[in-house]
């Protein structure tokens, strides 16, 4: 099975071969994971979703058809989907602050996984927690799953150059919101002072 | 916060941005989910079987359909000719007794006719 190509496995998969299904799993698991884990800030949450997508998938394998989206992009939509009810259901509760989770899972759970190491990151997590939903989404892919602008566009369902552009502001937002901290987290002689300071 | 970008500030700006990136390259470090979760999750997906299970079940389901089908068709039709057969033999029965009447009447008056002819002569 090691010369199957993507289509090969994937045609398997939707006429229902389970270990087609299992290649396709062993393929993509990693990478739903973590966005998943990023997405939510919680490895229990991300363990339960990431369970579901694949649920999911396996049930609506044998209906899936090819419409010009990788399989990867109908994955991240049924994560994107079940991720949207898991916020909107957790709303009502307290949320658990990413880097408290990130800290406690890691130090738990996985010791041999990277911890946050300094407090200008932890700091940057909490400014990325406070943006959109889609910006959020679109920091993930990017830095997590290193997808082109051309890849998250399929998967967000937008046009490359929307993608470009939301980046760009995405970016920007960041940057200014750096530049109005003032907890001295960041290393503010890269980013200068802002104007009305100046 | 000004949204403009003077030409002047752009190569700083593109500077800050740069850095946010390396930042953000940072924080974004890949996670490994445990890996006693990936495999027991991929035991559950695979030994569950659920794509095929449903394929043979709806194969199954087909055929059953199929066959219930074509049955219910061939008794309906079994019906209908039974229905048809036994109206016309039924309106045959009815003809023959309307016709064998008659007949019998017919049968009956010559007898009469030839018993008045024979009494008339």
């Amino acid at each position: 099975m090691a010369e199957w190509t993507d289509e090969k496995i994937l045609a398997k998969a939707t006429q229902g071969d389970s270990d087609a299904f299992g290649m396709l799993y062993d393929k993509y698991a990693g990478r739903i994971y973590n966005y998943i884990y990023y997405r939510t800030g919680s490895t229990q949450d991300a363990e339960d979703l990431t369970s579901r997508v694949f649920f999911r998938a396996m049930r609506h394998i044998t209906s899936y058809t090819d419409r010009g989206v990788p399989f990867s992009a109908w994955l991240y939509r049924i994560a994107h989907n079940l991720v949207a009810n898991w916020h909107r259901d957790s709303s009502r509760r307290q949320e658990v602050e990413l880097e408290d989770g990130y800290r406690a899972s890691k130090s738990e759970e996985y010791p041999e996984s990277v911890l946050m190491e300094t407090e200008e990151q932890n700091a940057l997590m909490k400014f990325i927690r406070e943006l959109p939903e889609e910006r959020q989404q679109l920091l993930i892919l990017k830095f997590t799953q290193h997808m082109s602008n051309a890849e998250i566009g399929q998967i967000m369902d937008r046009t490359e150059g929307a993608i470009k552009s939301l980046y760009h502001r995405t970016l920007l937002a960041l940057r200014e919101e750096i530049r109005k901290d003032t907890s001295g987290q960041f290393a503010l002689e890269e980013f200068g002072k802002l104007p009305d300071e100046e | 916060m000004s949204g403009i970008i003077w030409p002047w500030e752009r190569k700083k700006v593109q500077r800050e941005l740069d850095s946010v990136e390396d930042m953000l390259e940072s924080v974004f470090k890949p996670v490994d989910a445990r890996p006693s979760f990936t495999a027991d999750l991929r035991k559950r997906l695979v030994r569950k079987q659920g794509p095929l299970a449903k394929a043979s079940l709806t194969t199954l389901e087909l055929v059953l359909l199929i066959g219930g089908a074509i049955a219910g068709v061939l008794v309906f039709f079994f019906t209908v000719v039974r229905t048809v057969a036994g109206l016309l033999t039924g309106r045959r029965g009815k003809k023959a007794a309307a016709k064998k009447a008659p007949d019998e009447r017919a049968a009956e008056k010559p007898q009469g006719k030839l018993k008045t002819k024979k009494r008339a002569a």
